[in-house]
């Protein structure tokens, strides 16, 4: 073979030899690229919360007894505006003892037809459905917060922030509406609610009660201020805890279930006095020690998922139409 | 000779420029992801996923490029405890979502600060880092195992 021929064979070799790497490396590369995942699956869509249906099942009238009417108040003015005075009506107990019956938000009895409030806890009241509360707005604190968290009442409207008390709702900017944050009682002017359910104080509960109580009720007038004259307004109790996680968890020997008692008992006089109507929704949670079972809390006073489903369980049984 | 050394080199450049850039778009497998954080992160807490109603009510999402996202918080509200973690598909969507986080968190200082100062600490402290197109968010005790977590699952 001529030198000169040899010479262009080792050219073509020396030609050949870069190609041959490129080529390699781009294979190598698209493997460890992962090209394979052009062809992974769509995204997702992100699924709500589900509850178990056993558990969550929607309450709907399945016994067929006709609705028991509630006794027609003779004291002209809406419940929220009726005064303390109406507190001796005695036609708040005879709502109690109807049968269970599907009563939704459209099928309303007039505000005049309502029982006054009592110095006592609304009775039992015939069964509404969910829908009772697509119009109405929660207030309160870490404990309501929960309702939007878990989802178990959707289609209602929660105002409500962690942190949130008696000492601060008139200030605290805690709900975020579009660009800005609003306190609750802001958030609550520009919503028209024709149910408002409270709770608070939980977390004040190591105050003075008589300027808890005092401040609840400067709460109660901006709310019925800022509501409607037919906006009935719920105002719950304060929920009990378990002593001992309560006492680890926050602060030793403080609040106790006695406390809460005490304090209930003020708020449910409040409630009267202002014209609104006093939920008892700690009997939902007590056990026979009057506390709330250590297997219903994380921490003592907050609740678990299961919980809130007993929650509404209470009030879709103490609702008025 | 050394024509062929310069081409070797360029090669390897092109082949580390490529693999290079492959690793930081690996894709991560969000529900496993999650899984993961939930059982090695200590957050004192049972943490629930939100749905995306009320995600949307605690962070600004109005952006372009949030290709998917799932965000913990406590089930009881009893503390700031929270995981989110975010996917997006360009830098100026991840720094939206970094920006969402941010006024997150500073809402949360808000709602603990005057109610658990000891959460508030946790929240100065929260983790906010971002890997390839992801944004992780968390408020736990051990933030350096997520951390780990995060940056071993997309290397």
């Amino acid at each position: 073979m001529s030198s000169k021929k040899i010479r262009r064979t080792r050219r073509q070799k020396s030609a050949v030899v870069p190609l041959i790497i490129v080529s390699s490396a781009v294979v190598f590369s698209a493997l460890l690229a992962g090209i394979w995942q052009l062809n992974s699956p769509k995204i997702e869509v992100l699924s709500p919360l589900v509850f178990d249906p056993s558990v969550t099942g929607e309450y709907t009238s399945s016994i067929a007894s006709p609705q028991v009417a509630l006794p027609s108040e003779p004291s002209s003015g809406s419940a929220a505006s009726s005064s303390g005075s109406d507190a001796g009506s005695s036609n708040t107990a005879s709502g109690a003892s109807g049968p269970i019956s599907s009563s939704s938000a459209s099928e309303a009895i007039p505000a005049s037809a309502r029982p006054s409030p009592q110095n006592q806890a609304l009775p039992e009241q015939p069964r509404v459905t969910s829908s009772y509360f697509d119009d109405a707005v929660f207030i309160g604190d870490s404990l309501t917060v929960g309702i939007k968290h878990y989802d178990v009442m959707s289609n209602t409207t929660v105002f409500a922030a962690t942190g949130v008390g008696l000492e601060n709702i008139f200030t605290k900017q805690a709900i975020k509406q579009g660009e800005t944050t609003l306190t609750i009682l802001d958030a609550l002017s520009r919503h028209s609610a024709k149910k408002v359910y409270i709770m608070l104080g939980a977390n004040s509960l190591m105050s003075n009660f008589d300027h808890l109580i005092k401040q609840y009720g400067l709460l109660i007038d901006e709310v019925l201020k800022r509501t409607n004259d037919d906006t009935i307004i719920y105002v719950q109790s304060v929920l009990p805890i378990n002593e001992p996680l309560f006492h680890v968890k926050y602060a030793p020997n403080t609040t106790t279930n006695a406390d809460i008692d005490r304090f209930n008992e003020k708020l449910c006089a409040l409630a009267a006095e202002k014209g609104v109507y006093y939920l008892d929704v700690a009997s939902a949670f007590k056990d026979e020690n009057n506390a709330m079972p250590e297997s219903n809390t994380p921490d003592g006073m907050h609740i678990i998922s299961s919980q809130y489903v007993v929650w509404f369980d209470y009030l879709k049984t103490h609702a008025l139409a | 000779m050394k024509k062929n050394i310069a081409v070797m080199l360029c090669c390897l450049m092109l082949f580390f420029v490529i693999t290079g850039c492959a690793s930081s778009k690996k894709a991560l497998d969000m529900d496993a992801f999650s899984k993961e954080v939930l059982s090695k992160g200590s957050f004192g807490d049972e943490l629930i996923l939100l749905s995306d109603k009320v995600v949307a009510d605690y962070y600004d999402l109005s952006f372009d490029g949030l290709e998917e996202y799932r965000v913990y918080v406590s089930s009881s509200s009893a503390t700031a405890s929270e995981f989110a973690v975010f996917k997006c598909d360009s830098d100026a969507a991840l720094k939206s979502a970094k920006t969402a986080v941010e006024a997150r968190i500073s809402d949360q200082i808000t709602n603990y600060e005057n109610y658990r100062p000891d959460e508030k600490f946790r929240l100065d402290n929260a983790l906010v880092e971002t890997n390839g197109n992801y944004l992780l968010f968390v408020v736990s005790d051990n933030n350096a195992a997520i951390q780990n977590l995060f940056g071993n699952t997309l290397k």
